[in-house]
């Protein structure tokens, strides 16, 4: 059991007889010593997404969930496939699920998917990843400092903000959680 | 007639117990059938002077009150709620839980809090093995769970004068204990003081030393007490002052008399709610909480009463407040209590618009019954 205060963006909650993938949290201090946590929740299994208020202290499950890597291999009108590189079984995922990842997935790459009681999920990013931008206007001249930043495209067609200095062709490590750009490769 | 149970579970002081109190009277005004279950009926008879401490089941002014440890005892009493309250977070085990009978709505009604972020949560659902859980959040704003006016605030007959109130309590306010009226020259004015622990040496030789006005200074709760007692002052007058160390009162009492001030040092959500109503100037000394986080309240609270005061009057309000709530307010200067003494009436008109504000717009038990309605338990 762990209390409410203490579940990040990300682990899975049992509240009552339902899984929830914690989707956002705020913490709040009330009065004296107590505060309350708010979460945003995805209940595993319906997909609906729902806002709950506990008590900061108030104790819950974690659910642990079933990690197999799998590879993914395309995408077709928001449902997304993977297939399992032991037994060669696919499954797919909806853009949902997916969220925020889905602007990372390039085919063939191998990615963890999460399962519960057998049932895809979630897949798990690494916290950064390397990408290739395959289309940026060009830097001007002299303004290097990185503070001004520009639209690029990476592998994959999802847009981001890089410095002026990125190039077509460069690679650049990407934070998945903020889906924000970190730094130039090469 | 719906049923309803408030759980409390006191941690300290009066506070928490006293909102109860006060939510049981005007829920019972209402026609509801109100049970309170409570893990301190000492606390309880204390401000409600015709609770007894030593019965762990009781029938006091249509209020069941009911001793947690056995509770066990009544839960066919019990088996029929409609609305479980917890008041403040106050944890109802599995083994209560199951006493109920039918589908209940549990109610979590929170500290009073004076951050935006309260409405944000303010009945949002919340997470219960059996029937449906919603936070209920007391606070100043119009979108908020509002706070607990008290019918009887505004019940103000001869019992609710300052003198009467004293008089009860053994203090006679005779013309000769009275410098003002001995004199008949200086405005004599009336403050009173619940804190926790405080440094109050600058304030009092505010008072003690002003040429302007005399003061009666009215010293609640022990934590008050040791800290005027600590600066040497004793009972009886002083120069200007005419302090009185109160005896605990009863919560009706209490509240009559922070109506009947000129201005109040006052402390934690409950008594803090009473000065905004009564509409007098106060200093709120909130509940110190870890890394200061109570300026954060502090502020949040200065946000609102900056739409009822001039900017120049506030900007040296809420420094005085802020400080007052640092460092047991030990970088407060007699300057700056000075003009807060100075200009009370003045300030006063703010407070009287704010306590108007409140009046108006957020009234906890209109909120709290409109959303039990809504819920068509």
């Amino acid at each position: 059991m762990r209390i409410a205060q203490e579940f990040r963006n990300g682990n899975v909650i049992k509240m009552g007889d339902d899984a929830f993938t914690v989707l956002k949290t705020q913490f709040h201090k009330s009065g004296r010593s107590s505060a309350v946590v708010k979460f945003k929740l995805k209940n595993l299994i319906t997909g609906n997404i729902s806002e709950t208020s506990v008590n900061a202290t108030d104790k819950f499950d974690e659910i642990r969930l079933d990690r197999r890597t799998m590879q993914f291999l395309y995408e077709n009108d928001g449902m997304y496939a993977f297939m399992d590189q032991e037994t060669f079984d696919q499954l797919e995922l909806s853009s949902e699920d997916l969220d925020e990842s889905a602007k990372f997935l390039v085919p063939e790459m191998a990615i963890d998917v999460m399962l519960y009681d057998e049932k895809p999920v979630a897949v798990e990013l690494p916290n950064n990843i390397e990408r290739k931008v395959e289309y940026t206007e060009p830097g001007l001249r002299g303004d290097t400092s990185g503070r001004v930043t520009k639209a690029a495209t990476i592998e994959g067609g999802y847009e981001l903000q890089v410095p002026l200095f990125v190039n077509i062709g460069d690679v650049i490590r990407i934070d998945t959680r903020e889906c924000s750009y970190m730094e130039r490769v090469k | 007639m719906k049923q309803v149970v408030i759980f409390c579970e006191v941690i300290d002081n009066f506070g928490d117990i006293g909102v109860v109190y006060r939510l049981a009277r005007n829920l019972d005004e209402n026609y509801f059938n109100v049970i309170v279950v409570t893990n301190d009926l000492v606390k309880l008879a204390t401000i409600n002077h015709g609770a007894s401490s030593k019965k762990n089941f009781q029938i006091v002014e249509n209020i069941t009150y009911i001793s947690a440890s056995v509770l066990y005892k009544y839960q066919n009493m019990i088996s029929r709620t409609d609305v479980v309250i917890e008041a403040f977070g106050c944890k109802i085990s599995g083994d209560i839980l199951e006493y109920f009978q039918q589908e209940v709505l549990i109610i979590n009604i929170e500290y009073l809090n004076t951050e935006k972020w309260a409405c944000d949560l303010h009945l949002n659902k919340s997470f219960t093995p059996i029937g449906q859980k919603y936070f209920f959040m007391p606070s100043l704003y119009k979108e908020s769970g509002g706070v607990l006016f008290d019918a009887l605030n505004v019940k103000k007959g001869s019992c609710w004068k300052l003198e009467n109130i004293l008089k009860k309590y053994g203090v006679s306010l005779k013309p000769s204990q009275l410098k003002a009226k001995k004199y008949g020259e200086k405005p004599l004015k009336k403050i009173l003081i619940f804190s926790y622990f405080q440094e109050f040496s600058e304030f009092y030789k505010t008072l003690k030393y002003d040429i302007n006005s005399e003061y009666i200074l009215i010293l609640c709760g022990e934590k008050t007490q040791k800290s005027i007692k600590d600066l040497g002052v004793e009972q009886g007058n002083d120069e200007n002052v005419f302090s009185i160390f109160m005896p605990v009162m009863s919560q009706l009492d209490f509240d009559a008399l922070v109506s009947q001030v000129d201005l109040n040092f006052i402390r934690g959500e409950d008594s803090f709610v009473r000065a905004v109503i009564a509409g007098k100037p106060f200093l709120w000394q909130a509940y110190k909480q870890e890394d200061n986080y109570q300026i954060e309240k502090i502020k949040s609270l200065l946000a609102i009463i900056s739409n009822f005061m001039d900017s120049d009057v506030f900007e040296k309000y809420s420094q005085l407040l802020i400080k007052f709530n640092l460092n047991k307010g030990e970088g407060i200067l007699r300057d700056e209590y000075q003009w807060f003494i100075e200009n009370l009436s003045e300030i006063e008109k703010s407070f009287k618009f704010f306590s108007e504000y409140v009046v108006k717009n957020c009234n906890l038990v209109y909120n709290l019954i409109s959303f039990i309605t809504s819920k068509q338990i």
